[in-house]
């Protein structure tokens, strides 16, 4: 046919609209971060060189004080600006008259519901990786003047709790660690979210959308807890860093592992979550597909 | 010729309320059919469950041999009642939204369209009025080279120079040999382009037949629907 596009593959289109629909205003938020942290490098730059006068030393001082305020501020308010646009993005594409035109794509509610699971998954990850390293970061450059501290390391506040100094298969295995369960954690809030948001939008709660959304949403919160909790009491699985230097993995008690003072890591409730969050991106994508009635 | 549509014992209800009741009927690619009925008689339930929006009736429904998903929404083109653009889009990014999502969307043609439509190709969709809208996304649909075009009520609420704009533009850009499904109140204005109508009241399917048998006794489609529909007002 004439003029006609080659076939695209429709999954990664419905990423890149999705990104593009939520990038155009969190982007903005990391720009600024950019510009603020470019402003707070000029300013240590320039107020370290010995031939500038104490008032423009003085005002390089403000300025970069100034700018890390405001970074701290900013990459705050992304992580609100990225929570509101998970919930918002969601709502608007899917249940508002939006919805005619997403759910009338040649795609199916799985596909539909893992792009946005995905692009605000990680959106979520990103804003809160910035706002922790942004804030450990500016903090930790400016202890010495500004507190009047002695530089606090993070790395060494980690140190103090494993007791000794850690071998690097435990520090690796610590951030893994670490870096899973925030990403399990964002991906269980996401996948509540956008389950209390479909459940509300079946012809029955329709009708007190809003109000439904928030009560399924911390009912839901709340029995995602519940059976994490279970399931540790029945199978805790744990990680455990060892004096020795070394790890080992297996199903202890916390009394077990704390005996010897060493640092253990439960596994099962994050594995929990997971599971947790798999169950329900099915349930909110079947829900979607067969009981979500569009005004 | 295949089946473009093919609808056995459909039935849906809300709860208690039945608003399609074991509706069947088949249609031929390649006509323009009417789907007439007044408010609540199951016109929007039945448009929705062919382009995929309801999936829970009972009964069968087959797009050109497809169940509605997947496959299906890719041979219909939807023209909703409602105006369903992000409103942050401008015109071109409509324009590239549908391009990524259908294979059969001409985008050098809908490019030359906005220009024939005077629609700005960077105005955003919040800022433009009624009519721009419903225009871009007429022309969305129509730039689409598909099977099937749903179109719901496309001429409601608009005065009758947009009607006969809109008409234009649908009779235009059909592509040859396929379908369009029109609901429609305003009878008159577009019975002489119908080749078969579907009438639906209170949910069951009142008339099927093609406009050449309808019209031999001289009367016009108007007239039926008032026949057909006076015993709802009637008391």
């Amino acid at each position: 046919m004439t003029g006609t596009s080659k076939p695209k593959n429709k999954f990664l289109m419905l990423l890149k609209n999705d990104f593009l629909a939520s990038a155009r205003v969190i982007s903005l938020f990391y720009i600024a971060l950019i510009i603020l942290f470019g402003v707070f490098g000029i300013c240590a730059l320039l107020g370290g060189g010995d031939s500038i006068s104490a008032e423009f030393a003085s005002k390089l001082t403000t300025a970069r004080n100034v700018s890390i305020v405001l970074s701290i501020l900013v990459s705050f308010l992304l992580i609100f600006v990225t929570f509101f646009f998970v919930v918002y993005d969601f709502f608007k594409s899917l249940f508002s008259p939006q919805g005619y035109l997403s759910f009338t794509l040649p795609v199916s509610s799985n596909q539909l519901l893992g792009s946005k699971v995905i692009v605000y998954g990680g959106w979520m990850l990103l804003s809160y990786a910035a706002f922790m390293l942004t804030s450990v970061y500016l903090m930790n450059y400016t202890a010495d003047e500004v507190i009047g501290m002695e530089k606090i390391s993070l790395v060494e506040s980690l140190l103090t709790m494993l007791g000794d100094f850690p071998s690097t298969t435990q520090i690796i295995a610590y951030l893994v660690y670490m870096v899973l369960m925030f990403f399990v954690i964002f991906l269980s809030f996401v996948s509540i979210v956008y389950f209390s948001i479909t459940v509300s939008h079946v012809r029955l709660l329709q009708k007190h959308s809003v109000v439904a959304s928030i009560v399924i949403f911390f009912v839901t919160a709340l029995v995602f807890l519940w059976i994490s909790f279970k399931m540790t009491d029945i199978v805790n699985f744990v990680m455990v860093f060892n004096d020795d230097k070394t790890l080992s993995f297996g199903i202890l008690s916390p009394t077990e592992y704390l005996v010897g003072n060493q640092l253990g890591m439960e596994v099962t409730p994050g594995f929990a979550f997971l599971v947790l969050d798999i169950i329900m991106f099915f349930a909110t994508s079947y829900i979607m597909h067969k009981k979500v009635n569009l005004k | 010729m295949s089946q473009i549509i093919s609808v056995r014992n459909l039935s849906k209800s809300y709860g208690n309320h039945q608003v399609l009741s074991n509706v069947s009927f088949d249609f031929e690619g390649g006509q323009i059919i009417g789907l007439l009925g007044p408010n609540g008689s199951g016109k929007t339930s039945l448009i929705k469950i062919l382009t995929g929006l309801i999936n829970d009736y009972s009964g069968e429904v087959l797009i050109d041999g497809n169940k509605p998903g997947k496959i299906s929404k890719s041979l219909v083109a939807f023209l909703p009642e409602k105006t369903y653009l992000a409103t942050w889009m401008t015109a071109d990014d409509a324009v590239n939204y549908i391009a990524d999502f259908y294979d059969d969307f001409d985008k050098a043609k809908a490019m030359h369209m906005m220009d024939v439509f005077q629609l700005p190709h960077k105005q955003k969709v919040k800022t433009m009025s009624k009519g721009m809208q419903e225009k871009l996304q007429l022309l969305l649909v129509m730039c689409r080279n598909a099977k099937l075009y749903i179109l719901d009520e496309p001429m409601g609420g608009v005065d009758p120079a947009a009607r006969d704009f809109i008409l234009e533009t649908i009779l235009k850009n059909r592509p040859e040999g396929s379908t369009i499904l029109m609901s429609t109140h305003l009878i008159q204005d577009v019975e002489e382009i119908f080749d078969s109508i579907i009438m639906i009241g209170r949910g069951s399917l009142l008339m099927k037949d093609s406009v050449a048998n309808i019209t031999q006794s001289g009367k016009t489609i108007n007239d039926i629907f008032k026949e057909v529909f006076s015993v709802d007002w009637n008391f």
